[in-house]
């Protein structure tokens, strides 16, 4: 059985750029983070530093040589991006990855080729289950996700997630 | 039917990505900016209606809180 420490990942920039400017990139602790090169790319020019952490094990990733004909329709109809599609890619042959992106569309996309797929929300609950942070560390770090990060979520959600940790995690 | 009404909007936008969206234009996958602009909002809103960030969010609590990897 898959345990925590089996489960390997593949990252799109959101996750990657949202996590670092939380200061929180640590709770990437996968058995292998894969960083597709175009992704890798955009870290570079937008959070380069997320990259250097030496907690998290990354695997850069070459992009796929070529793009199933199903994620290249899809990725035209919701104007993804390149990184978006290499992540995908890479997601759809590495069948044990769970794809980490914070893109609506890649997200729908990823859905819709049966792939399992997160967020940076569900990274951050996934550390208080790990042991990595404590309840209160959790959500001072989801309260944190509108003024520190450019994720954007509506405050309600937030609200909820909290609720739900406060809730799990008395 | 409501009429609709054409309106104009001013945005300040990275050179980069104005390069990005002429190189569209210039290969035929839009007759012009304003039809890009339109389409990418588009599909922004498409893809970022409530119901469904809301859906992404409860099923990564789930995963976040409740899963096994």
């Amino acid at each position: 059985m898959e345990t925590t420490k089996d489960t390997r990942v593949v990252c799109d920039a959101g996750p990657l750029i949202h996590l670092q400017q939380l200061t929180a990139i640590d709770v990437l602790d996968f058995a292998e983070v894969l960083v597709p090169e175009a992704v890798w790319q955009e870290v570079l020019r937008h959070a380069p530093a997320a990259l250097q952490a030496a907690s998290v094990r990354f695997s850069r990733a070459e992009d796929p040589s070529s793009i199933d004909p199903a994620l290249e329709a899809l990725g035209r109809g919701l104007a993804l991006g390149q990184g978006e599609l290499a992540a995908i890619g890479i997601a759809q042959r590495e069948s044990s990855c769970i794809l980490l992106t914070d893109d609506a569309a890649a997200r729908l996309a990823a859905e819709s080729l049966r792939l399992r797929v997160h967020g940076t929300i569900g990274v951050i609950l996934r550390s208080l289950r790990t042991g990595l942070r404590s309840a209160s560390q959790v959500i001072e770090l989801l309260e944190a996700v509108p003024s520190r990060s450019t994720l954007h979520i509506r405050k309600n959600i937030l609200d909820e997630a909290i609720r739900q940790v406060r809730e799990r995690y008395p | 039917m409501s009429e609709t009404h054409n309106v104009t909007i001013k945005a300040d936008i990275p050179d980069r990505l104005l390069g990005e969206m002429k190189a569209l234009v210039e290969a035929g996958w839009f007759q012009d900016m304003d039809d890009l602009v339109t389409s990418a909002l588009r599909r922004l809103l498409d893809t970022h209606r409530p119901e469904l960030m809301e859906r992404f969010i409860r099923k990564d609590v789930e995963w976040g809180l409740g899963g096994n990897d």
